[in-house]
């Protein structure tokens, strides 16, 4: 691949990077491009579901999280109340999986799916820095990057990690699996401090771990597939007293269908992933100190079989509201023209494609646009399945949709989106389980239309268009929220 | 340490959002200068990676040693070049090969030069000469995209670029240098 790469400023430090860039601050990036890299970072750093590094935001918002469960416990109609466990209405399949078994409140659909992917170990090979393959001899490499020599004397312990498949969960749409590292007392502390555990010895080492290629294969098939992770890591062990006897950490990934096509084929799937074992921060190559190679098989079938089972239906719009759609174009990669305005439009012929799956995890709900009239551009199409949601305070500051979740005509509270979405569509997570069907009479979501007033000092109700200067630029805007649909999902 | 490091360190998803907004442009341009910007996926996985390699290494980087922005370059930067290495040189053809041989002669001048004081003779160019060069040599922008950032012809970068080459070649250590 041809590169514009010159090595004039190839290996400055950040003292010597900051010195350079003074003074330039933006420069342009196609906007998919960065909302690419947006959902990636925010979905690893500050996911959700508590993924990763997360001990300390968990125990620091303890108390919103007490509220949030007791509103949810006063809200919820009862044929429901029993799916609701401790995740509250704040339920994703990932959120579930990232509980420990022995502690979370379980629900059964889940479990029998996680019963039905029956996985099985196959074996496991460990290979340590001075045998990978590097781009150079691994002291220099480390060096390079800022590490001390490695010592195998240190990181002896590593070699001696045994995986093991803990769970698998897949429904057709979403794959997560769990894996143990059996690892000695040292081992999980040396993986805990990252969180801000230190163990019995503060300055001890610190160890992280990602799994970071997986690859599978089918029986009778000789193709290896890869699998693109999500995202994921090393769960924290959160109790004092779990985390001072446990014998392994946990490493948790998830993997997400795009497009039509379900993840996996029917069938035995043998799984192998290559682990990377980290000083500090695995999320940085250059870290890793040995890399676990394990191989692994679990069943699809069931999963498959749960995810075929979709109704779809129209969701007719009508009657008018404002639209804020933003209007992007590039050239080779560089934007040549980013701008939002807000019209007032007719819903009339206009309508949603809605499919509803009934999922071991929940009822899964994709809306996107089905109908529309001639007129209507791909811009405004975009805008109306654009996705929005209440910040902490209950406000919507940011243009699209949002939609609130009544069971049984009460209000649960904001519909959750799964951990991955694609595209221009809107889809929900549901917490509303197979065995739960019998005693609810009605899913309802209700959406509603969120536009801008004001954007960064025009006025759009007036007509006025933003245009995003090149690179950065902070948003200020008012905006107001409308009702746009009320859904009836469909029980099976 | 700037407010934004600050941030961080106080109130790190709030930081993060802001260090989202601020600087993806710029790492993505600077990973992009490396890998080539056809490498839409690999260097997207480079500014993710930078991104979160700050925001986690938050307690322990230096800011006073280099702002966020600059340990987001310079992260980034390295995992593009990473990359490339791991790609193999075959694959690659440096911007020394695109360049007129005048400015190949000067560029191979300078990579002798040692990067503190490159940076220095950098930043003694002057406005809009500094931005012209690191927009060409750091972030690896075309003539077209520079012009359109300092807002100037194309010609006229052109020009400013190749005199900006021979003045950092020309400049004594300590040496005053004087913007055109």
């Amino acid at each position: 691949m041809q590169n514009d790469w010159n090595d004039l400023f190839s290996d400055l430090s950040a003292t010597q990077t900051q010195a350079l860039l003074a003074g330039i601050d933006t420069l342009p990036i196609p906007a998919r491009a960065a909302k690419c890299v947006r959902s990636r970072v925010e979905k690893a750093a500050v996911p959700k579901a508590p993924r990763r590094r997360a001990a300390v935001r968990a125990m620091t918002s303890l108390a919103a999280c007490v509220v949030v469960i007791a509103v949810f416990f006063v809200c919820f109609p009862k044929a429901a109340q029993a799916v609701a466990s401790f995740f509250g209405i704040d339920y994703t399949p990932s959120r579930y999986m990232n509980e420990a078994p022995e502690s979370r409140t379980p629900v059964p659909s889940v479990e029998e799916a996680l019963d039905a992917a029956a996985p099985a170990d196959v074996g496991y090979t460990t290979t340590m820095l001075p045998k990978m393959k590097l781009p150079q001899p691994y002291e220099e490499y480390r060096e390079q990057n800022g590490y001390e020599p490695y010592s195998e004397e240190d990181w002896a312990w590593v070699r001696d990690i045994r995986p093991e498949i803990a769970e698998v969960l897949y429904d057709g749409e979403t794959l997560i699996w769990n894996t143990n590292l059996c690892t000695s007392h040292y081992g999980v502390e040396a993986f805990m401090r990252g969180f801000g555990y230190p163990g019995s010895d503060p300055d001890g080492q610190s160890a992280d771990a990602i799994i970071f290629e997986a690859t599978y294969t089918v029986a009778g098939d000789p193709t290896v597939y890869t699998l693109y992770s999500s995202g994921g890591g090393v769960t924290p062990i959160k109790d004092d007293a779990a985390r001072e006897n446990a014998d392994h950490v946990v490493v948790y990934t998830d993997f997400y269908a795009t497009g039509d096509e379900k993840l996996l084929p029917d069938g035995l799937i043998t799984v192998t992933q290559t682990i990377r074992i980290a000083e500090g921060d695995a999320i940085d190559y250059s870290a890793a100190v040995g890399l676990i190679e394990h191989t692994f098989t679990f069943d699809a079938t069931a999963g498959n079989t749960a995810a075929a089972n979709t109704v779809v239906k129209s969701v007719p719009l009508s009657g008018e509201t404002y639209l804020s759609m933003d209007h992007y174009e590039d050239e080779d990669g560089i934007m040549k023209t980013w701008s939002m305005e807000t019209k007032k439009v007719s819903l009339d012929g206009v309508s949603l494609n809605m499919e509803t799956q009934y999922l071991p995890t929940g009822i899964r709900v994709r809306l996107s646009v089905g109908e529309a009239p001639e007129s209507w551009t791909e811009d405004m199409k975009n805008a109306l399945v654009r996705l929005t949601s209440r910040d902490s305070d209950g406000t919507i500051t940011s243009a699209g949709v949002c939609a609130d979740l009544y069971v049984d005509g009460e209000l649960i509270g904001e519909a959750q989106t799964p951990d991955s979405i694609s595209g221009y569509e809107i889809v929900y997570i549901l917490p509303v389980f197979p065995d739960q069907y019998v005693n609810v009479s009605s899913v309802v979501l209700k959406l509603t239309y969120t536009y801008y007033e004001t954007f960064n000092g025009t006025d759009q109700l007036g007509g006025e268009v933003f245009v995003f200067p090149l690179g950065a630029c902070d948003t200020d805007a008012v905006t107001d929220t409308v009702p746009l649909a009320e859904v009836d999902v469909p029980l099976p | 340490m700037d407010a934004m490091s600050d941030l961080l360190l106080r109130d790190p998803e709030r930081a993060l959002n802001k260090m989202l907004k601020a600087y993806t442009g710029l790492v993505y341009n600077a990973a992009a200068a490396v890998l080539g910007k056809g490498a839409r996926e690999e260097i997207e996985e480079c500014v993710s990676d930078a991104f979160l390699s700050v925001y986690r290494r938050r307690e322990t980087l230096d800011f006073r040693e280099g702002s966020i922005k600059a340990y987001l370059c310079a992260a980034a930067r390295n995992m593009a070049i990473d990359r490339l290495k791991k790609r193999g040189k075959a694959e690659t053809e440096p911007l020394d090969e695109t360049l007129p041989s005048g400015e190949r002669t000067d560029t191979a001048a300078l990579a002798g030069i040692e990067k503190d004081e490159l940076v220095r003779r950098v930043r003694a160019l002057g406005e809009p000469d500094s931005t012209i060069v690191i927009c060409r040599f750091y972030f690896g922008m075309r003539t077209k995209e520079i012009a359109k950032k300092v807002g100037m012809k194309e010609n006229t970068v052109d020009q400013r670029l190749r005199r900006a080459l021979k003045k950092l070649r020309n400049i004594e250590e300590g040496g005053r240098t004087d913007a055109e």
